[in-house]
């Protein structure tokens, strides 16, 4: 099982090398072990999220593709679907039978269709459209609905801290 | 999207009819004291071309009579098309000699991307452009010497030679970053009848092919001036070089296909290490392509491949199998969408399963970020080679994520006015 793992886990470095989508890289931290990815993400543009490069690790279980990886930014990150550890909450990071949060539809589940491209794909989406029912960071999506400024001031202070930039 | 197969676009064999084989080996002897005659005029031409300038009218007719006698032909078509101003000329890459033929009726320089030693690069008629310190830097370069100097650079966009049949290779967008118009030429190689070697096959070396040319009788290089072309305003790069590509492709009759210079290594690796397969007998007479006996069963890689992508139908990767006959191969044109296939569900999932289709937000994300990875527009982070060894590929990983974090740290500043 590992093995077939590793060949599509080596498949998608490939393809993510030589095709990158914008503003993304994602590889092993270390090649011994291609379980555990880095990626750098960088923050949409025309959101408050603009400019950032957020870096993240993700997980990969011994039977990828079958069950999905596990993926955590790994800098301070303050948003209604990620976790105040840097955990990310988003549907296609969850097999269609565990729901923790009850409310997501099964279309946009893990599935092996899926690729770790279109994980990250789905969490710069998830960084320009927060989803604020649910409630990972309750505080995040609590700023974010009632007030926006306070919010922007925040990710610009993230954004800033991601580029090793002094805070306005 | 291309219905052409990659391998359609190389020669394997230097002989495609073993009718030819055997004509050949009656013509050996005579071929081999005509390269070795030629070996000797060659030096000599050599170092005329070193001696008289560039641009003087008796080096050009000197050295197309020499030529002619080394059985280097070049013959030009559509002269009314050329425009004598245009700094940068564009042609498809047949041969190894190409930028040579087109040095011969319009004297030019070609910009070296491969990393040769100064003396050879010199004695060729390339020049360094920095091209190792960066795609930028080699732009800057050329850009810097067009200003100053009355050469125009040749480019080969494709990145790689082909056998010119079938289709062309994508373009790289850097020559055409370089100016506002280009002059593109195409080029066609033949060879009399009888001596229809290929003018290089996958893997070979320059030196088999340059062989080639002095053995043959003589060898026939037509190049047929296109129309300059201009980029319009509301043009991006990337869709310029799209159209330069498409209409070199029209004039030749071929496809333009999306295969990158990449793809041709990734398919000469297949090819030379499949190739102990074939008894050695048939090497000669045959097109080195492995019979269905020689590889392993299909439907053992197939399984392999199902273990990998479980949600691939069988008769898909089968399918796929049968033509590359590479489990990685077939893996990446999966992954690529270059084959196309409806998901099955996969059964070890709850029953629920349902294969999903990704969210309209993403799938609009993904359309723009495959519509773009021109140079300038966006900080593209992809690799120009995936590196065979896990030191080179951690280097060029490292590299590439230093760059990302430069560059968006630079725009901030830029956005936000920071000195």
């Amino acid at each position: 099982m590992a093995r077939s793992a590793l060949r599509r886990l080596m498949a998608e470095y490939k393809q993510l090398t030589l095709n990158p989508p914008e503003g993304i890289i994602a590889g092993p931290v270390c090649e011994e072990n291609f379980f555990e990815w880095e990626a750098l993400i960088m923050g949409p543009e025309g959101t408050c999220f603009e400019g950032g490069v957020f870096p993240a690790k993700l997980i990969f279980p011994p039977d990828y593709p079958l069950s999905p990886p596990k993926m955590q930014f790994t800098c301070e990150m303050f948003h209604p679907n990620i976790y105040p550890d840097g955990r990310v909450c988003i549907s296609i990071l969850h097999a269609p039978g565990e729901d923790p949060m009850g409310y997501e539809s099964s279309a946009e589940r893990w599935s092996p269709v899926q690729s770790v491209e279109k994980i990250l794909l789905s969490v710069i989406s998830m960084l320009a459209e927060p989803n604020d029912e649910s409630g990972a960071n309750v505080d995040a999506a609590k700023m974010w609905r009632e007030d926006r400024e306070q919010f922007n001031k925040i990710t610009d202070r993230l954004v800033r801290k991601s580029l090793g930039l002094a805070p306005a | 999207m291309t219905t052409l197969n990659l391998n359609e676009l190389f020669d394997v064999n230097r002989c495609q009819h073993s009718v030819d084989a055997f004509a050949l080996f009656f013509y050996f002897p005579i071929g081999l004291v005509l390269a070795v005659l030629r070996i000797f005029i060659g030096c000599h031409a050599f170092l005329i071309a070193c001696v008289l300038s560039k641009l003087s009218s008796v080096r050009f007719y000197v050295l197309r009579v020499m030529c002619m006698v080394l059985g280097v032909v070049v013959k030009e078509e559509g002269e009314t098309n050329r425009d004598r101003s245009m700094k940068v000329i564009v042609t498809n890459h047949v041969s190894t000699l190409d930028h040579l033929a087109v040095d011969l009726v319009l004297p030019c320089v070609l910009p070296g991307v491969w990393d040769l030693p100064k003396k050879l690069n010199w004695a060729l008629g390339i020049r360094d452009f920095g091209v190792k310190q960066g795609r930028d830097v080699l732009i800057q370069n050329v850009k810097r010497y067009l200003r100053d100097s009355d050469l125009p650079v040749v480019v080969h966009p494709e990145g790689a030679t082909t056998n010119g049949r079938k289709g062309l290779l994508k373009f790289s967008t850097w020559p055409f970053s370089l100016d506002h118009s280009v002059q593109p030429i195409v080029i066609q190689v033949n060879r009399p009848l009888g001596f229809k070697i290929a003018v290089s096959v996958i893997g070979s070396r320059w030196w088999s092919d340059l062989f080639c040319f002095l053995f043959v009788p003589f060898t026939l290089f037509t190049l047929r001036y296109l129309p300059v072309m201009t980029k319009h305003t509301e043009e991006d790069v990337e869709e310029f070089t799209k159209r330069v590509q498409v209409s070199m492709a029209q004039e030749l009759g071929i496809v333009a296909t999306n295969f990158t210079c990449a793809d041709k290594v990734e398919h000469a690796k297949r090819i030379l290490n499949v190739s102990p397969y074939i008894p050695p007998a048939h090497q000669n007479a045959q097109p080195r392509i492995p019979s269905t006996s020689a590889i392993p069963n299909i439907t053992d890689l197939a399984s392999q491949v199902k273990e990998v992508l479980p949600h691939v139908p069988l008769e898909v990767i089968k399918k796929d199998l049968a033509t590359t006959k590479c489990i990685d191969t077939t893996l990446t044109r999966l992954l690529e969408g270059t084959v196309i296939f409806t998901p099955e569900s996969v059964s070890s999932h709850p029953p629920k399963a349902s294969i999903s289709t990704p969210s309209t937000s993403t799938a609009c994300l993904e359309d723009k970020s495959t519509a773009s990875d021109s140079l300038f527009s966006t900080p593209s982070t992809a690799a120009q080679t995936f590196g065979t060894t896990a030191e080179e590929r951690m280097q060029s990983y490292q590299d590439r994520k230093a760059q990302l974090i430069e560059t968006a740290r630079r725009r901030y500043k830029e956005k936000h006015k920071m000195v």
